[in-house]
């Protein structure tokens, strides 16, 4: 039967090990922001992408027109 | 669908054409422009005309944040190359508002990495000092139209805070939750039940637990507690933290004489409903600062000279004496003498005054005063801390402690509450000490818990920290929730006029003289245009001529009139005097004359614009309580105002900010519970001396004077729903308080007579707490709805 004392206090190391990992993430700030992420998330890398997929898009005739 | 312009989404009545795309305005064009040759239009791509509206900051603005001194002192990190600064940027509303500050690096190469927190409306930025001056960051921003604010103290602070709360209130579930397992065998029939060694190691892990959720998420009951013993006050803290200690000794007692299972499950169970309630009520609005001072508003550092050469100080060192420069656009941050020969100034930020005040060469101009037109040289006549609006600001009569941390009702309720329990615990006490002294310890501590009054202290959190939300969801937002219990007992309202009945981006302008065409027009608006003056751009905006003409020979008399030259013709706008006009008999609202060539055509009337349905909210709150307006500004509007207000008594024009104050103050001194609604500088003083100050603001992202709480201007006419909800609010809390006396009068006669059995007591004590929950939240719910807020 002591076994389940052993495994008490086994989980109850485990439990606090996510208790610590709470306390990690409220204090480096994962928490004070749950909008921007969200976002950020789809934002393209501009440094993966092509530039022109950047550009301003319909008024790239406008721009040829001018270089040329 | 109505044209709108590209960059920032606002309907004009000037379009710019620029590359194929309609602006409101050269500022809009100007960002859109920085952005498309940075090959970063994706901003326009994330969300629909994200961008903002606004042209008024100037790079050198930004200059004194180059001092060694203020640098160090505002950058939370530099080593004399990288630098990391957090500043607060009230522009930020959308998706691409946060794409566009990521990128910065983009725009500037000696931005390192920015990161935006959305909720704070901050921007963490990492950048090469050596590459990107502070002050050009700053400018850098301001260009895109995200105009950066130095995050003040108070700022800083609430988030530590907030986070330690959050921290307690975790390690406090963690410990209820595993309690509460462990307590778990105890409530099993014998026939199933563990090895009674097993429960008994059980019940010493529940204990050890239980001594941190007790000591540190549970440690402020006690303090506070202990805080208010001293100071001779009984407050709800006082029976909670008595009946905490009572359940503890209680439940180590049973379990080392094996004489029960103790009620370390309710006990770490209550702590944890208490944190929830206290976090629930604690939730504020970060992105919104209640409490700037007077410095939010003054720049840092402002231009020295002495013997010709300039220097840039923090406006703390200025001394009686030192000769400043201040230029276009800048704040006045120090009484001081005016040194140059004639100047501008715009104290509407003061005054509430729209229109700017001509002031002379020797006059004294109180700091506040924003200049207009060419810099001025001034010598400083006091410390800035000592000036008068910075006196306004420390002013607070004793009687104006607010006493809003805790809510009244509770403290009253919580002291003879408290009272009454000791009262009847140690009755009880004596009376089985004299009758059967074995169960006279058992039956006293079984007052003390049963009497725990944690349904009591979790009615108000609930019940004004919802309704705090639900007003917040309508645009009205409370510092602390409890002020919504001063809300309920206000009496007498205090309006200010300009800015907070009225709106001050809009005039209604009427025009006084011979027709004119169209021609004309367009004549009077080229020359408006030109001028910064709130006179001219109010005109500007009315004229509703298409063409804006060149104009040459562009002359501005400060705080007098302009002129030039367009289409050969001779313009000028100003006062009678300037144009040479003869003057109207009535000189109490804003005239606008003008003269073309030898010709008078007329004056425009400007007249103050009132926010829409003011005239209702008012005579709807006048229902319940005296209103009051004061005004800085002329009489011109006593018809207009004393058509709604009962009493032209209460009506006060020419009110500097003094008078505002003392004029609450009196009002307080006759018993009145007072609330004050002001939107500016001027109303500082006020708002604080008020039970209730409420900063109106057009934007409530933006700086508005410390004060209680904050409405959206749009939100204004919805101040009498508010009262209204507020007083439901309170219904709601007594509804409860008398809920948990019922539960408490059930308890107690069990726990009187001594026959209170342990799992009635482990059952009743949650129980009491999780209804009174969920009463009061859904009941606000339901009031809210009823108001449709």
């Amino acid at each position: 039967m002591e076994i389940i004392i052993l495994l008490v206090v086994a989980s109850l190391c485990v439990a606090l090990i996510f208790l610590g990992l709470f306390v990690w993430a409220v204090k480096s700030g994962q928490y004070d922001d749950d909008y921007a992420p969200s976002v950020r998330i789809l934002f393209d890398r501009q440094d993966e992408k092509k530039k022109t997929d950047n550009k301003i898009h319909n008024n790239s005739k406008v721009d040829e027109q001018t270089k040329a | 669908m109505a044209k709108t312009c590209y960059h920032c989404g606002s309907p004009s009545q000037s379009w710019v054409r620029h590359d194929d795309r309609d602006f409101c305005c050269e500022g809009c064009v100007m960002v859109y422009d920085i952005l498309k040759a940075n090959d970063m239009g994706t901003y326009y791509d994330i969300a629909q005309a994200p961008g903002i509206r606004d042209n008024k900051a100037s790079a050198e603005y930004y200059d004194y944040l180059d001092q060694e001194d203020i640098k160090r002192s505002v950058l939370d990190f530099y080593d004399g190359s990288l630098a990391r600064i957090k500043l607060y940027i009230p522009a930020i509303h959308c998706s691409s508002c946060i794409w566009l500050i990521e990128n910065l690096h983009r725009l500037h190469k000696g931005v390192i990495a920015s990161s935006v927190n959305f909720n704070r409306r901050e921007a963490a930025i990492t950048f090469n000092e050596t590459e990107l001056k502070l002050s050009e960051l700053m400018a850098l921003l301001a260009s895109i139209n995200y105009k950066p604010h130095i995050k003040t103290e108070a700022q800083k602070k609430s988030v530590a805070r907030s986070k330690r709360l959050v921290i307690k209130l975790g390690v406090a579930g963690f410990i209820f939750g595993n309690v509460m397992l462990l307590s778990f065998p105890d409530y099993l029939s014998a026939d199933i039940a563990l090895n009674p060694g097993i429960i008994a190691w059980f019940k010493w892990i529940s204990v050890m637990l239980s001594v941190p959720s007790m000591l540190y998420s549970g440690n402020e009951y006690f303090i506070t507690a202990w805080k208010n013993i001293r100071r001779g006050i009984v407050s709800i803290d006082m029976p909670i933290a008595l009946g905490i200690i009572a359940i503890f000794t209680r439940s180590v007692f049973e379990i080392i004489t094996n004489s029960g299972s103790g009620y370390l499950d309710s006990l770490t169970g209550l702590i944890f409903f208490l944190l929830i309630g206290k976090w629930y009520q604690a939730k504020t609005y970060e992105a919104l600062s209640f409490d700037n001072d007077y410095s939010a508003y003054f720049p840092l550092g402002i231009t020295r000279i002495d013997d010709k050469s300039e220097s840039i100080v923090p406006i703390a060192d200025l001394e009686p004496g030192d000769v400043i420069q201040v230029r276009n656009g800048e704040i006045i941050p120090a009484d001081a003498r005016l040194l140059s020969s004639g100047a501008a100034i715009d104290y509407s930020f003061i005054t509430g005054e729209s229109v700017p005040v001509r002031k002379e060469k020797e006059e004294l101009i109180y700091a506040g005063g924003r200049v207009i037109g060419n810099a001025l040289m001034l010598a400083v006549e006091k410390k800035v801390e000592t000036g008068y609006l910075a006196e306004l600001w420390k002013e607070r009569s004793e009687a104006g402690e607010k006493e809003s941390m805790i809510s009244h009702t509770l403290n009253v309720v919580s002291k003879y509450f408290t009272l009454a329990i000791l009262i009847i615990s140690t009755l009880t006490g004596l009376y089985w000490a004299w009758h059967d002294g074995s169960k006279a310890v058992l039956a006293f501590t079984a007052v003390l818990i049963i009497a725990c009054p944690c349904a009591l202290a979790l009615s108000v959190p609930f019940a004004f920290g919802h309704a705090g939300r639900i007003m917040g969801k309508n645009h009205l937002y409370l510092k602390l929730s409890s002020l919504i219990e001063q809300l309920t007992r206000v009496d007498t309202i205090v309006f200010d006029k300009t800015g907070t009945l009225t709106d001050p981006e809009h005039f209604d302008v009427l025009f006084e003289g011979d027709k004119t065409d169209r021609y004309t027009r367009s004549l009077i608006k080229s020359l408006a245009h030109q001028s910064r003056h709130p006179l001219s751009r109010a005109l500007y905006r009315h004229l509703e001529a298409d063409d804006i003409f060149e104009v040459f020979d562009f002359a501005e008399a400060e705080g007098d009139g302009v002129e030039g030259h367009i289409m050969n013709r001779h313009v000028k706008l100003g006062s009678a005097t300037y144009v040479g006009a003869a003057e109207a008999d009535d000189k109490r609202s804003a005239r606008v004359y003008v003269r073309i060539d030898d010709e008078l055509p007329g004056y425009y009337t400007i007249k103050n614009y009132y926010r829409p349905d003011w005239q209702n909210m008012l005579a709807s709150v006048q229902q319940h309580s005296d209103v009051h307006i004061l005004s800085g500004d002329n009489d011109a509007e006593m018809m207009a105002l004393s058509e709604i207000v009962r009493s032209r008594e209460n009506i006060r024009f020419f009110q500097s900010p003094k008078d505002k104050q003392d004029y609450v103050a009196a009002l307080k001194k006759n018993g009145r519970v007072v609330m004050m609604l002001g939107d500016g500088l001027n109303d500082v003083g006020a708002l604080k001396e008020a039970q209730v100050g409420i900063a109106v603001a057009d934007d409530v992202h933006q700086f508005s004077p410390s004060s209680d709480a904050i409405i959206s201007a749009d939100a204004l006419k919805d101040l009498p729903r508010f009262i209204n909800f507020s007083k439901a609010a309170l219904k709601i809390v007594y509804a409860s308080i008398v809920i948990s006396f019922l539960y408490n009068v059930v308890g107690l006669s069990f726990a009187v007579t001594g026959h209170l059995s342990p799992l009635f007591a482990a059952v009743l004590m949650p129980l009491s707490s999780v209804s009174v929950v969920v009463f009061t939240s859904v009941s606000v719910m339901l009031a809210g709805r009823r108001r449709r807020l």
